[in-house]
């Protein structure tokens, strides 16, 4: 696996795990319960339909697309600790706690036990290719953007 | 409500942080090829999940903890952002069995240690 949140790559392309500091961990705390108190008031206030809760589709949206965005934004040139910064409290703390891997799971059980297999194998499927290509739109915006903003700063000179 | 919503953003700060030192601490040991730590928080969470989930239709557990402890600690501790990254990488790496596995085989794992922690909950 190259590159992403927890793993960094060293100098010749190796991936490495990151050794985790006592700061990180408060970091990601940090990011983690805004994260997750967006995601509980979100279930609190959006609808459902057939035990399926609209506030979990956005995040489950929302979540893997920011998070391909960020990734990409902080993707080129050194790394520095204040980018690694950003990763561990907005990437792993903010958007990995926006979403809930274990609900989506849990809502699959519970559409499956109602007897709706159909819905229960629709709604996995569609949830799980649906965060894939968002992650893939997240990574194409933040790089179309980057090349707009170095064609800008190329322009202005 | 108010209390109940701090409560379980700390506990989803909480939970974050833990996926944060696990995924450190199982990828200094296995090589970080393959997502295999976030596989074994995110099908370990459903399971806590579904057992909490279990043990509040069974009345053993109250209501607010149950909220506490899946919304907020299980919630923040698996994250289905960082494994749509990773399964988007392993097909951009077409590695397609692992981007397998890491979709739609963790899903469906996920989904039966899910029903199964609800059945022991209800069992207990």
């Amino acid at each position: 696996m190259n590159s992403d949140i927890e793993v960094a790559r060293t100098v010749v392309g190796v991936p490495v795990a990151v050794r985790i500091r006592p700061s990180y961990l408060g970091m990601a705390m940090l990011g983690g319960a805004v994260g997750t108190f967006a995601r509980f008031g979100l279930t609190l206030v959006a609808p459902s339909w057939a035990s399926l809760n609209a506030g979990t589709m956005i995040v489950n949206l929302l979540g893997p697309f920011l998070l391909g965005a960020l990734l990409q934004a902080l993707s080129e040139g050194t790394e520095t600790s204040r980018r690694r910064g950003l990763r561990i409290v907005v990437g792993v703390g903010f958007l990995g706690a926006l979403t809930s891997y274990a609900e989506l799971a849990l809502d699959i059980v519970t559409v499956a036990g109602r007897g709706d297999l159909l819905l229960a194998v629709t709604y996995g499927v569609g949830t799980i290719a649906l965060g894939a290509l968002a992650t893939w739109l997240g990574i194409f915006t933040a790089a179309r953007w980057q090349r707009h903003a170095a064609r800008h700063a190329v322009g202005s000179q | 409500m108010m209390v109940l919503s701090l409560l379980v953003a700390v506990a989803g700060g909480i939970g974050a942080a833990l996926r944060l030192a696990l995924n450190g601490a199982i990828h200094r040991r296995v090589k970080p090829e393959y997502p295999i730590a976030m596989t074994i928080i995110n099908v370990g969470g459903s399971f806590a999940l579904g057992l909490i989930t279990g043990l509040l239709d069974g009345r053993i557990l109250p209501e607010s903890w149950a909220i506490a402890l899946g919304a907020g600690l299980v919630g923040g501790f698996t994250a289905f952002s960082t494994t749509s990254f990773h399964t988007l990488r392993l097909v951009q790496e077409k590695r397609w069995w692992s981007a397998v596995a890491n979709s739609f085989g963790m899903i469906t794992l996920s989904v039966v240690v899910a029903g199964l922690g609800l059945w022991l909950g209800r069992m207990l």
